[in-house]
Formats: C-alpha cells, structure tokens, sequence
C-alpha cells in the first residue's frame, strides 16, 4: 500500500499541517523528502527571537506583545487566510560551546559547571560575533521556511549582510509583513551599552541586500505592505530605494532609524523646496502618497529647521520643515512618539491647521529625563 | 432521518427536493436538496442547471465514499452555513466533537477518499474534520511513528537524516 499523504495535493497537506503544533511540524517533515518540502512550505507567519538568555528574550517578546514567550510557543490566531502562525525564540549557545547548524540549543547556563568567580566579562562575545550568531540563527530558519512566509518578525540585535541575503533570496515577492526589531534597552549585560540601544546601529550593506541595490539588482523584497525598522542605520538613501522597490506599502514603522532625515522624508512626500528640481514621480504624485500609517519614533534628524518660533508663523506655513506631510494623501495616523526635537505644540497646530489626519501621536518622550529633552520649557506651558 | 425529511416535506411543499446522483461506480444515490447543498459545488451546480430530473453525474466520488459524505451532510444539515473569515477561530483547535469523532473512524483508505471527496464538493466542514482526523494522528508522534501510521517511505539518505535531526535539536530541548 503507497502512503496516502504523499498522494493528497500539496494544499491539503499544508491544511492538515496547519493544524499541527511546531514540534510535530519538525518531527513531520523529518519523515521523508516530499513531506520535508511541504513542512517548510505551510509557516505562514513567524516570529523569531534569538537572544543570548532566556530573561532578554522573554523581556524583548513581552514588550513586543508578543504572546507566550515560551520557547516554541503554539499561538492560536485569528489571522487572515488562517496561516500557521508560530512564535520561536531561540537562546544563543554559551560561547565556547557553539553548536553547529541552527542546533542552537536554548542553554540557560555556559558549559563551566559551577565557577565560583562570575566572569561575564571573560565569556562573553564581542557585538559582531554575537551579530553574526544570531543572524546565522536566522538565515538557517529562513533557509527553510522562507518562501511561505508573509509575515516575519525576527529580533536580534542587528542584522548583517548574511542574514539579509536569506531575506532577499527567499522571501523577494510573497512576504507582505517585515519586521526587524533590534531595539531592546532592557539588556544591560550584553556587548551593547545600555544608552546605546537608543541610538541607530552603525550604517551597513546589508541594507543594499535587503533592497536588491548595486549588484544585488536581482534580488531584495518587494512585495511588502508593512514594514517596521526598530534601532537601524539604514540611511535616508536606502530607506528611499526600499520604499521605492516596494510599491505596495501602506504601513511603515520607524523607530530609531539613522535614515529618517529630510532628505528622504521631503522624498517621501514629494516636497521640495526648490520648484524646478521636482522629486515627484512622472505623475506628479508623491512616492508615499499609498502610506496610510507613518510612525516615526525616537528619530531625530527630522527636520533640521530650528523650531524656536513657530509660534509666530502664518497658518498657511506653521508647518515649515515638515511640508513633506501634505503630500501623504493616504495618511491615517502619524506619529512622532519620542521624537522630542520636535515641540508638541508645532506638530499640535500644523495637523489642526493643514494635514488634518484623523490620528497623530505628538513627540513626547517616554524616557523621562535618560532621553535627554530638548524642548523648550515655555512650550510646555 | 425520516424526521427530518418530513419536517423538510412539511417547509417546502411546493416541489419535490429530491435530487439524483450518479458516483463513478454507477451507482444511483438520492439525496435531499437540503441535504445536498452542504456542498458548495452542487449548490452551484443547481443554481447553474434548471432542474431537469436526470442524475447529476460525480465522476470523482464512488458510491462508499459518497454514501459517508451523505451521511455527514445529514448529520450537519442543521449548522449554520460557514461563510470563510469567521470559522477561523475554530480552525486552530483539533478538537472534534464526539459523532464527528465516531464518523471518522474508517481506516485510512476512506479517511483520505473523504477528504478528497470533501474538497472536491467543496464542503469545507467535513474537510475540516478530515484534515484534523489526520493532524491528530501525527501530533505527537517522532518521525519513525509518522512513518509507520501512514506507511511513508524514508528516502533520505542517512547523512541527510541526520543533518535534519541537529538542526532541529532546538525545537525538541525543552
């Protein structure tokens, strides 16, 4: 008698298989060839997490509302299209015990048995070789199950040329939903300094992979609709050709990105100061004319016109340094959350006067005086 | 059975609801409209086709498979109709309740013609059913239990076996 399974269709078997919980997903697709390809084909949503201990991650999950933040976590979900759905977090080895493959097991403790003297500093990597491990981690994941995705979040600490090639390879058209939170100041002991975390990462060519720029024309991810960059230095430049390349895109979630400066967001709304250089497209639109939610939080290279006396500006131009706005027609919600160069007030009066969107979180911080405010006391009256 | 069928008798007087059916071993199945339109591919075929009182020909189901996908209709005549998006939530759980349960237990020959059946006639309910039946006979299992429920040929080569076994170590150290 011939199995039965392997004579189902392919999309029965991904509807049987959406109904498994991961383990016996792995154990499933460790059966045989065919049923190898049909497990990598039915995750449709993933989040990862790869931390170097249990208490960053389960912190980074929660924070990121994240449901269980158990190690394989089986979340049930209303989603759309009744994908699979799953939640992975993975703990990078103990270093000097790095397993090969993404057989990363999720060691809580390092492989010394009881040293009596602590010595995070001696076992401990340096930023790059963690950045490498855990995009290492990643690319293996998305390797495999890459090309079903739609929906990806992947947490780390940043991401490298390595783990940006996976993404640009196997997840060019079909991913709809990225997101790439690097941002996680809760961990103290790590190779990253705690005021660190509220800075951009240095800028990188991973970026250009991502994009499918330069010679890597070929590849890079289009089809998105939501994108979400935490604590990135991507570059105005790059953050233009990815919005470019990815004309589908209406939600797009910036937080601590190096590149959000006026040069890509005069872009963005096909602004320009000067009338003969027009940064339209060949219709006159602006590029980002689709988005409907545009957060732009903790960045703060905004806008480089100084905002003392906004005040006294005429109504048809209160929002000088942020005209770029008005050419988001789409536009449903705006936030400037943290982005504290800015004066609430400004933002406050150019939406009631001109943009007029129906939601717009003004720049407050949220980080009490570590944020390092600078706005004018007599603004906050 | 018969209840139902009169109490259907009693709503719609007007015409006579019983359609005919031709499986793909010639056999001749009559089924109530009612019944018959769980299926969404002979609820449009009707909708299409003006009644002509011939057999409505299903190449794709033979008379066993048809008579348990009956059978289920019946049962199920009374569920609301599913309309896609709201059914999702339930879709996750494998959780089936008890006459489904007993209805499916048919050895695996059956399970996955009704399935096949299910798909074909487009009655997502059963298919539901069908899927999860199988789901559950996985879950749980290591991968030479899989193998031996559904009789799977391991065509890896040991080496590959292997590689796949350490990469997923991660997922099995809990």
């Amino acid at each position: 008698m011939s199995d039965k399974i392997s004579l189902l269709p392919l999309e029965l078997t991904l509807h049987i298989l959406s109904y498994l919980p991961f383990e016996s997903l792995l154990a499933f697709g460790e059966t045989c060839r065919a049923n190898y390809e049909s497990h990598t084909l039915c995750l449709r949503c993933l989040r990862l997490g790869v931390f170097e201990k249990r208490i960053h991650s389960v912190i980074s999950l929660l924070q990121a509302g994240w449901t269980t933040p158990d190690q394989v976590a089986y979340v049930p979900n209303n989603e759309k299209g009744g994908g699979t759905h799953f939640t992975i977090s993975i703990i990078q080895p103990a270093m000097g015990a790095v397993s090969p493959g993404f057989g990363a097991k999720s060691l809580l403790k390092t492989n010394a048995p009881k040293r009596r003297v602590h010595m995070p500093q001696e076992m401990s990597r340096t930023l790059e070789q963690t950045v490498r491990e855990q995009n290492k981690i990643f690319t293996q994941v998305v390797d495999r199950y890459g090309r079903g995705l739609r929906m990806l979040e992947f947490m780390a600490y940043d991401l490298d040329d390595e783990g940006a090639m996976a993404l640009a390879t196997k997840c060019q058209t079909m991913l709809q939903h990225l997101a790439l939170r690097f941002e996680h100041p809760h961990i103290r002991d790590g190779p990253i300094r705690p005021n660190a975390w509220l800075s951009p990462s240095p800028g990188s060519t991973a970026w250009n992979v991502l994009i499918g720029i330069g010679r890597y024309q070929q590849l890079g991810l289009c089809g998105l609709r939501t994108l979400i960059i935490e604590r990135a230095g991507i570059t105005p430049w790059q953050l233009m050709m990815l919005v470019k390349k990815n004309p589908k895109l209406t939600v797009l979630k910036l937080r601590t990105c190096r590149g959000v400066q006026s040069e890509f967001l005069d872009w963005l709304g096909g602004f320009t100061s000067d009338p003969d250089e027009s940064e339209t497209e060949d219709d006159g639109l602006a590029p980002g004319r689709r988005l409907e939610v545009l957060w732009l939080e903790n960045c703060h290279g905004i806008t480089i016109h100084p905002a003392a006396g906004h005040e006294d500006l005429s109504d048809k131009a209160c929002d000088v340094g942020l005209e770029w706005v008005r050419g988001l027609t789409s536009l449903k919600s705006l936030s400037f959350s943290e982005s504290t160069h800015l004066p609430p007030a400004y933002i406050d009066r150019a939406n009631r006067v001109i943009w007029k969107i129906p939601e717009v979180i003004l720049p407050y911080s949220c980080h009490g005086d570590k944020a390092g405010i600078e706005v004018d006391p007599s603004i906050l009256q | 059975m018969s209840e139902q069928t009169e109490q259907n008798a009693q709503v719609e007087q007007s015409a006579p609801q019983i359609l005919t059916f031709c499986t793909n071993d010639n056999a001749i199945l009559e089924v109530e409209r009612d019944v018959a339109e769980r299926s969404v591919l002979i609820r449009h075929l009707l909708e299409d086709l003006p009644a002509s009182g011939q057999a409505i020909p299903l190449q794709m189901v033979n008379e066993a498979v048809m008579k348990k996908v009956i059978e289920w209709c019946r049962h199920h005549q009374k569920d609301p109709p599913s309309t896609g998006d709201d059914d999702d939530s339930r879709r996750k759980t494998t959780d089936i309740e008890e006459w489904d349960q007993k209805f499916m237990q048919v050895d695996q020959e059956m399970l996955f013609e009704i399935i096949l059946a299910a798909n074909f006639l487009d009655i997502k309910g059963l298919l539901d059913v069908g899927c999860k039946t199988v789901a559950n006979m996985i879950k749980g299992k290591s991968p030479e239990e899989i193998r031996k429920t559904f009789n799977i040929q391991n065509d890896f080569t040991p080496e590959e076996e292997d590689q796949i076994r350490r990469e997923n170590e991660w997922a099995e150290d809990r």
